[in-house]
């Protein structure tokens, strides 16, 4: 290379690096925190609580079972202080776990959310397995959970259920979600059990001081 | 025309490693983070700032072979990152977890598996070295910066006794 050329080389380099690392960035989704949803049924903790927590999960997914101890001791240690929330991320290309969800949200509109969802993912190698086609699965659980079987059935056929399940997935992937488990503590993005062990207590520890 | 298959090596290589960097750029971090945490061979200590660096590498450097400039120093760059993908996918692909989707394109870009990936890499690899191997290449911007460089000396050489 010509000493003549080192100037130029140099030019084109600050402007190609300039524009090449302003590009992405602009483009770049941010892992700001979700809007503040309040899904009651599906929320634990009280609505002023300091700490917002929005989890989307998928009960057919492994890591999402992975983790759900790790995030009922978060709640269980930080009661009071915390308001979780789940959101609805299943598996757009399997029915099953579309029909888990509708099953969830189902459960949910009787007031039986929590109990649905712990035995979703407790159970997620029995209603998964091939063995066991179409709703009949959820509709036994439902019945053994004590929901009026007639409106838990009308419910899973019901568009507004998967319209529901659809504009959370929708509104998870306008911010970024693309793995599950995904929770949004405040302002910051853990994805998976392993981001979650190693970050989220610490996390919550910082906000309760930077709070007081 | 000769120089075709040198311009389409280069144009392949970096649209590939540009793509993979933009996908990964253009989503939260934390994706890629949780990717890399699936990969045994990584310490989880350095998942956060490997999550980071990678896709800037694989941007920068792809956008450098795309356009031709400093084909040489991006393609070495490129060849030691491949290095270091094989190695990483080495394990995963005999131990049964090749059909995993390899989340190389983050989960929003084209889904290849583990084995996929590992085969596109040695190929890559090749590739990287026969590039490495070139001081020109066509339709670039080393060649025009080189043409611009090379004027003077010549100019100079007329004015100094190059002709009688």
């Amino acid at each position: 290379m010509s000493s003549s050329s080192l100037p130029l080389r140099a030019g084109i380099l600050l402007l190609l690096g300039a524009a090449l690392i302003a590009l992405p960035l602009s483009f770049r989704k941010t892992s700001a925190p979700p809007p503040a949803p309040r899904v009651f049924s599906r929320s634990v903790g009280p609505a002023d609580a300091p700490i917002q927590i929005v989890e989307y999960s998928n009960f057919a997914c492994p890591s999402c079972r992975h983790a759900q101890p790790m995030v009922k001791a978060l709640l269980r240690k930080y009661e009071g202080r915390v308001l979780y929330t789940f959101q609805h991320f299943p598996w757009v290309n399997d029915s099953k776990s579309i029909h888990a969800h509708a099953a969830a949200q189902c459960a949910a509109a009787q007031g039986k959310f929590w109990p649905m969802h712990d035995w979703l993912f407790e159970s997620q190698g029995v209603w998964r397995s091939p063995m066991r086609q179409g709703n009949e699965v959820f509709l036994e659980e439902a019945a053994a959970l004590g929901l009026d079987p007639a409106a838990f059935g009308t419910c899973m056929e019901a568009t507004e259920t998967f319209q529901q399940i659809q504009n959370e997935w929708l509104q998870g992937q306008a911010l970024g979600v693309v793995h599950t488990p995904t929770l949004f503590i405040q302002d910051r993005m853990f994805v998976g059990p392993e981001q979650l062990e190693a970050g989220a207590e610490l996390w919550i520890e910082e906000l309760l001081k930077k709070g007081k | 025309m000769k120089q075709l298959p040198w311009l389409l090596i280069r144009l392949w290589v970096g649209g590939l490693f540009a793509a993979a960097g933009w996908f990964k750029l253009t989503a939260p971090v934390e994706n890629f983070q949780a990717v890399l945490a699936g990969y045994p061979l990584l310490p989880h200590a350095v998942l956060p700032t490997i999550a980071r660096v990678i896709p800037w590498v694989e941007w920068l450097g792809g956008m450098g072979l795309l356009l031709g400039f400093n084909t040489r120093f991006f393609s070495a760059v490129l060849t030691c990152l491949t290095l270091g993908f094989l190695t990483v996918l080495t394990g995963p692909v005999f131990t049964g977890q090749g059909t995993d989707h390899c989340g190389c394109f983050s989960a929003v870009g084209p889904a290849f598996t583990v084995t996929q990936m590992y085969l596109m890499d040695w190929i890559n690899l090749f590739l990287l070295i026969f590039l490495l191997s070139r001081s020109r290449h066509p339709l670039s911007f080393d060649n025009l910066i080189n043409k611009q460089g090379q004027s003077l000396p010549v100019d100079d050489l007329s004015t100094t006794g190059g002709s009688p």
